[in-house]
C-alpha cells in the first residue's frame, strides 16, 4: 500500500485581533492511520502585546467531531498552554507529536491584548500506508 | 510624577507615531538607590584631598558622629540610607564645615545612585487598552 500523508490547516495563518475570542480549530482523525505531527506559530508585531498570545492543543475522544470549545466534556487538554512572550517581533514556534490513537485535535489560540497578533496551526497527518 | 502623566506631557506628534520605544526613550531615566558602603577613601577621592581631610577630620571629632567615624574608617558608611544622605545634607545647610557646600553633599550621595530608562513595556501597558486601542 502507498504511503500517503496529507497536509491538513487546523488555523490557518491569520491575524487574532487584541482581546478578541478565542481561535480554534479542529480536525477528525479518525479516519487517519497517523501519527502525525502539528506546528503551531505565533509572532508579535512591531509593538509587542501587553499580554501575550497562548496555544492550547487539545483532544476529543470522539469518534465524530465534536463542536469547537474550551477544555471540558468534550475537549481535553493534550499539550498545556505555550506563547512567546510579549517582546517586539517575538516569534513562538512548537512542534507536537500525535499519536495515531487520537481522535479528534483542536488547537486553542487565547488572544493576546493590547495588540494583534499572527496564529497558525497546521499537520502533517499520516493518513495512510502500509 | 506618574508615567502615564509624563507620557501625556510629551509632544502631540511623538504620541501621535504610536511608538512605545520612542516613547520610553523620551522619558527622563529613573534613578533608584543600590546600597553603597564607602570609607575615607572615597570622600579624599570625590571632593579633593584639602576637603575631603576636612570632611574626615570633623567626623572624628564631633561626638554626634562618634559612631558614623567608625562606620566611615572601615569603609562600612552606607551612603544609599536616608538617615546618612540627610546627615551630609544637615552638614552643607548647617556650614558647620567650611567649605564643604550642597554640591559636595550631592557629589558624595550620587555614588549611591544608579540611573536606568523607563521599560517599553510599562509604557506599552499604559499606552494600548487591552483591545488594542491607543490610550495617550
Amino acid at each position: 500500500m502507498a504511503l500517503t500523508k496529507t497536509p491538513r490547516t487546523i488555523v490557518a495563518n491569520q491575524s487574532l485581533a487584541a482581546a478578541a475570542a478565542p481561535l480554534r480549530g479542529a480536525i477528525d482523525l479518525n479516519g487517519a492511520q497517523g501519527p502525525s505531527r502539528l506546528t503551531i506559530k505565533i509572532v508579535n508585531g512591531g509593538t509587542g502585546p501587553t499580554t501575550q498570545c497562548t496555544a492550547r492543543v487539545l483532544i476529543a475522544h470522539k469518534t465524530s467531531l465534536p463542536a469547537l470549545g474550551a477544555a471540558g466534556t468534550d475537549w481535553k487538554t493534550h499539550f498545556p498552554p505555550v506563547g512567546p512572550g510579549v517582546a517586539i517581533n517575538a516569534v513562538g514556534e512548537w512542534s507536537y507529536p500525535i499519536g495515531r490513537q487520537i481522535m479528534c485535535l483542536e488547537v486553542e489560540f487565547i488572544a493576546p491584548t493590547g495588540q494583534a497578533v499572527t496564529v497558525e496551526a497546521f499537520l502533517s497527518e499520516y493518513t495512510s500506508g502500509a | 510624577m506618574a508615567i502615564l502623566d509624563e507620557i501625556l506631557a510629551l509632544p502631540t506628534e511623538l504620541r501621535a507615531e504610536q511608538d512605545t520605544q520612542k516613547i520610553a526613550d523620551a522619558l527622563p531615566l529613573r534613578i533608584t538607590r543600590e546600597k553603597t558602603e564607602i570609607g575615607k577613601g572615597t570622600l579624599l577621592e570625590v571632593l579633593g584631598q584639602d576637603l575631603g581631610n576636612l570632611l574626615c577630620d570633623f567626623v572624628d571629632a564631633d561626638a554626634e558622629f562618634r559612631h558614623v567615624k567608625h562606620l566611615l574608617a572601615n569603609g562600612w558608611l552606607d551612603i544609599s540610607l536616608d538617615s546618612v544622605r540627610a546627615g551630609l545634607d544637615a552638614i552643607a545647610a548647617g556650614n558647620v564645615m567650611a567649605g564643604f557646600a550642597q554640591a559636595h553633599a550631592d557629589a558624595i550621595k550620587v555614588l549611591a545612585e544608579r540611573s536606568s530608562p523607563v521599560d517599553e513595556f510599562e509604557v506599552r501597558k499604559l499606552c494600548w487598552s487591552d483591545d488594542g486601542q491607543w490610550l495617550v
